[in-house]
């Protein structure tokens, strides 16, 4: 089942002789359960394809249909409260908010909407994402692969229908950068979570389902050369 | 605690200094608006204090008020209370050396009229009977009648009289008029008071003010009411005065804005009293009851003020805000791409402000309301008592005031008994090492 798709998604920067195509007729799918890796050289477009798709930035031109809802046509607001439901993100610096602890940053996008949060399946993903020791703790006292665990718990805590991870292991070292990407992999597997993943890392793209290149804006399938996706 | 609550308040505990920062620039914008609101209510409040001492306690004096028209006055729901005084007459005052001045004016008044012409007693006490008086300072200054408290003197009581016309205080003294002696009557003088305000003696009357304690209103032919006004009543005062006079509105209006006045118009008010006064500068500033130029630049200056505090409060604030800017913005952002609503970021922003003005505007309105009230009071304590202006700037005042505020604290160390024996202990050491 189709979960995500968008249509001649375009970004467009600058006019004139300094228009930028960050990205360009981008037109990709994306089933559920599905992981996928986008990768691209520095200043091909993959953060800003990432951004559009997770409705933080918006586009020029073309269509970005989530559950068959196109989110552009969405208001503000409506927006804001469709991604803190229907969208996990997770960025390369984590961006955790440094006065709530462990527990508190996980359930931040369930306590935003006024819902009650399920103890239980907190406890369930601290013990997966083996945080179950440092719910007290504050992001200064963890380390960055830790605070990344916390990240993707607050991503994964409302049960979203697409997870995008803007460069996940981008600031940690090797070996938390592998510890990361099993727990994506096992959200996937365990969770039936769709996930899209930024990287500049092949070998960790080759871990995903399905790799799309993005070069100059433009999206490929695997080759160069190939615009499909 | 709601959890953007919890991010907001402790994201304030984290830095200290930022919140502190922020608060006391909270405290001085605060203090500079109630300062000077205070100052113009402080102002305004002192002004009419002064005016009550120039010119009475009193709103409306309706003199020649006949026996039966008082009961218009007493128990009425528009006059909050009454000073009454009976003109008992003219005596000619021996030995006084004012060519313009050769009389006293006697007249009989109650507790609540000694109020209402704010007679200020400055030796000895009230009368509390028709055979006591207390007399005007002046007399002795200005007369050079060496009258003195405990005296007893008898006057000829009578009335003033020229071209068949009697005269009263507002008549000055000339050589034609004749003084026709009525009774004799012996006082004992028990006080003296101040010099009365202009609007009780005018300065070319010529009758010394003396008091005597009015025993029995109810026998008096006519009597002067000083009649001070409810609040309310005020506020539609030429409505209640044409109402107590019997006349409309209308007519009382044209009376009064009339410089001469007819014979019609005359009866028109004479029906209830010989003379109906406003104690004009008391009820203008009561009732900020200007001419329209002056409201116009009261409003226009205070718009310019109140333009300039808020611009200077906006900035003081705001740059104590800017000062974490940044942080700000990183914590915004992140919650913004987790999700929060406009409305969730609004209520954030409101909840800082709040927590941040539930201390700081307090401690800005206490501070605003000290340094206003004590301002205000300067400006108008810087006249004299005379009624003039004393020509001393109020910024001489205003720097006295803190000055003697510090300087008093170190006289007192000075000059306590404690370091009196310590000094002339050091005294009687150094004396002792000399010899």
């Amino acid at each position: 089942m189709e979960i995500l798709r968008t249509e001649h998604l375009c970004k467009i920067y600058g006019e004139g002789e300094n228009r930028i195509h960050a990205v360009d007729d981008a037109n990709i799918s994306v089933a559920q359960g599905e992981f996928v890796a986008v990768v691209g050289s520095s200043g091909s477009g993959k953060s800003t394809l990432l951004h559009i798709l997770g409705g933080v930035d918006k586009p020029t031109s073309g269509r970005v249909l989530i559950d068959d809802i196109d989110i552009f046509k969405m208001k503000d607001d409506q927006l804001a409260i469709f991604r803190r439901r229907q969208v996990g993100l997770i960025y390369q610096f984590y961006n955790l908010i440094p006065v709530l602890d462990v527990e508190e940053n996980m359930t931040l996008p369930c306590e935003l909407d006024g819902r009650k949060v399920d103890r239980d399946y907190v406890k369930e993903l601290a013990a997966t994402l083996g945080l179950s020791r440092f719910m007290r703790h504050l992001p200064n006292q963890l380390s960055g692969g830790q605070q990344q665990r916390v990240a993707i718990g607050r991503a994964l805590i409302t049960r979203p229908a697409i997870l995008l991870a803007d460069e996940p292991t981008g600031n940690l070292d090797t070996r938390s950068g592998n510890e990361i990407m099993e727990l994506l992999k096992i959200s996937n597997k365990k969770y039936k979570q769709t996930i899209i993943m930024i990287t500049h890392n092949l070998e960790l793209a080759k871990q995903a389902d399905r790799v799309l290149t993005i070069e100059d804006g433009r999206v490929y399938c695997g080759r160069k050369g190939v615009a499909e996706a | 605690m709601n959890v953007l609550k919890k991010c907001c308040y402790r994201s304030m505990k984290e830095n200290p200094k930022r919140t502190v920062v922020t608060i006391i620039g909270i405290i001085l914008a605060t203090a500079l608006i109630t300062a000077v609101a205070s100052m113009a209510v402080s102002f305004r409040a002192s002004m009419i204090l002064l005016e009550k001492k120039d010119n009475g306690d009193f709103h409306y004096l309706f003199a020649g008020v006949t026996q039966e028209n008082i009961k218009y006055f007493q128990n009425n729901q528009n006059v909050e209370k009454i000073g009454l005084a009976e003109e008992i007459g003219y005596a000619p005052l021996e030995g006084c050396m004012n060519p313009d001045k050769p009389y006293v004016y006697i007249r009989a008044v109650d507790a609540s009229g000694i109020q209402a012409m704010s007679l200020e007693l400055i030796e000895g006490r009230m009368p509390q009977n028709g055979n006591e008086i207390v007399i005007s300072r002046h007399i002795r200054s200005n007369g050079s009648v060496d009258l003195r408290v405990g005296d007893t003197i008898t006057f000829q009581i009578g009335e003033r009289v020229s071209e068949g016309y009697f005269l009263n205080q507002g008549n000055p003294y000339n050589n034609e008029e004749t003084f026709s002696p009525i009774e004799e009557k012996t006082y004992t003088i028990v006080g003296m008071i101040e010099r009365p305000n202009y609007q009780v003696e005018f300065r070319s009357a010529p009758g010394y003010s003396v008091f005597t304690h009015l025993e029995n209103a109810e026998e008096a032919e006519a009597l002067e009411i000083y009649a001070s006004y409810t609040e309310n009543a005020l506020k539609n005062s030429i409505a209640v005065t044409a109402g107590l006079l019997g006349i409309s509105p209308e007519e009382y209006a044209a009376w009064k804005e009339s410089a001469e006045r007819g014979q019609e118009q005359k009866e028109l008010v004479s029906r209830m009293a010989r003379e109906v006064w406003e104690n004009r500068n008391v009820v203008r500033w009561i009732g900020m009851h200007f001419s329209d130029a002056t409201m116009n630049m009261l409003y226009g200056m205070s718009a310019i003020a109140i333009l300039i505090i808020i611009t200077s409060s906006v900035f003081c604030i705001r740059n104590s805000f800017v000062i974490s800017l940044t942080e700000k913005m990183k914590l915004y952002g992140r919650l913004a791409s987790i999700g929060t609503t406009s409305r969730q970021q609004r209520k954030i922003v409101y909840y800082e402000a709040g927590l941040l003005a539930a201390v700081g505007i307090p401690l800005g309105r206490l501070d605003g309301i000290v340094i206003g009230s004590q301002t205000g009071l300067l400006l108008i304590l810087s006249r004299d008592n005379t009624g003039g202006g004393s020509g001393v700037d109020y910024r001489v005042f205003i720097g006295l005031r803190f000055c003697s505020q510090g300087s008093r604290t170190d006289s007192y160390k000075r000059h306590s008994g404690k370091q009196c024996r310590e000094n002339q202990q050091k005294r009687a050491a150094v004396s002792e090492s000399h010899r």
